[in-house]
């Protein structure tokens, strides 16, 4: 007698065989010791497999709703327009600059070059010397305020010598940096789909809201201002004076040194 | 397709399947809203919406892994001194068998991994054979394949475990 192989056992457990196959299994099963100890194991295994997993579980976190994702989602559509148009920029300046090229000595041609010049720079995102940092004391007033470019930044002014940067529901492959300066001042830099995050600003501190995909650099001063960065109201990074704490463990930096932070809270590179 | 109600059926499921898949519940809860936001772009009938979501799932857990991998490597040199494990006394008997579940589903392979935890939500045999890409006529075998390596693995655990006591 063929014996069942286990994959059909386990379809059949698992109410994956039509009704004629499950009546020839289980006649089989009845006949047949060996196939009957086959299928006792893998219910066995299958109830230990589940009585595992159920030790690993946790309740799903109650405050996320369908409008959290809506709304992380808008914050990161904000980010694709602006790319867009600069690409279509891109593509207008390029016809342009090869229509004024059988022209010697145009003024169009000299202006297309530097124009495109700075398209490009504009959309490698990369090559642009660092961008303008505003003072969010002065110039963001405590409420919602969306970041204008693929780059943005904000200082933030200590309260008491403290300052908190709370990053929340950052993009899974957002890379964030902390760079110690001798500057003494917190920015916040977001370089990328980063820079689309809405910035929450107060005294002493700063909520990035749903950052994108891309880099966040915090430069903290080596001074003695109190800095902590929270990640989803978990503190992953704190400097207490000039010593640095990530995931709670001691890390030397010096000033123009910088460390990555896993964002998932295990631990940091330089 | 009805979002909010897609939502509210499927993301405890996707919140249970990440943080088995990964032990760590900020990332399962981010990689879920991460998967449902981009769903929100890709319109599609409700039936297709959990493979789906899944599948971008996984791929953005594996994503992450592969981040995560490189930044350790480089960890490896500077990591700094690390704190002390937890005192023996401290460590409770749940957390000592999840570290075994942990070990007993890290031993598989990647696709078997996420096919036992798949079909632990509920998947179908045909919609786990297009989430990992393998023939629908296969799955059976490669489940109970897994099934009875996972069964081992954590046996032997228990049982080393037991007898250290």
């Amino acid at each position: 007698m063929n014996h069942i192989d286990e994959g059909t056992l386990l379809a059949l457990l698992d109410g994956e065989l039509s009704e004629e196959e499950k009546s020839r299994v289980e006649a089989h099963v009845e006949a047949c010791e060996a196939c009957a100890v086959s299928l006792a194991e893998l219910r066995e295994a299958s109830d230990r497999l589940e009585a595992a997993l159920a030790l690993l579980d946790r309740p799903a976190p109650a405050e996320v709703s369908a409008w959290t994702v809506r709304q992380r989602a808008a914050a990161r559509r904000m980010a694709f327009p602006r790319r867009a148009l600069l690409r279509a920029a891109a593509m207008v300046l390029g016809f342009a600059a090869v229509g004024s090229a059988a022209i010697p000595n145009s003024p169009v041609r000299t202006w297309v070059a530097a124009a495109w010049r700075h398209g490009v720079s504009a959309l490698s995102g990369g090559e642009d010397p660092a961008p303008a940092v505003a003072t969010a004391a002065g110039d963001v007033t405590p409420e919602t305020a969306s970041a204008p470019t693929p780059e943005a930044g904000l200082v933030v002014q200590p309260e008491r010598r403290r300052v908190v940067v709370s990053i929340e529901s950052p993009a899974p492959d957002l890379v964030a940096r902390v760079r110690v300066v001798s500057d003494a001042r917190v920015a916040v830099r977001a370089r990328g789909e980063a820079a689309s995050a809405r910035f929450r600003t107060a005294p002493g501190r700063l909520d990035v809201v749903s950052p994108g995909s891309g880099e966040l650099v915090i430069e903290v001063p080596a001074s003695q201002i109190d800095v902590t960065l929270e990640v989803n109201g978990r503190v992953l990074v704190s400097k207490r004076g000039p010593e640095l704490t990530v995931a709670g463990a001691r890390v030397e930096v010096r000033p123009g040194e910088e460390i990555v932070v896993d964002l998932t809270g295990s631990g940091s590179v330089n | 397709m009805n979002f909010d109600e897609v939502f509210r059926r499927l993301y405890p499921s996707l919140f249970r399947y990440l943080h088995r898949l990964t032990g760590d519940p900020d990332a399962a809860d981010d990689i879920a809203q991460e998967s449902f936001a981009r769903l929100l772009r890709r319109p599609m009938p409700e039936a297709e919406a959990k493979p789906w979501l899944f599948t971008v799932a996984t791929n953005l857990v594996r994503d992450s892994a592969r981040k995560s991998t490189r930044r350790e490597r480089i960890l490896e040199r500077v990591r700094p001194t690390p704190s002390a494990p937890d005192a023996p006394d401290v460590v409770t008997e749940r957390n000592e068998r999840i570290t075994l579940v942990r070990q007993a589903l890290e031993r598989l392979s990647e696709r078997d991994r996420t096919l036992l935890l798949m079909r632990g939500e509920g998947f179908t045999y045909e919609e786990m054979a297009r989430a990992v890409g393998v023939a629908p006529a296969s799955v059976g075998t490669l489940l109970a394949r897994a099934l009875r390596r996972f069964s081992a693995v954590y046996r032997l655990h228990e049982v080393g475990d037991e007898s250290h006591r």
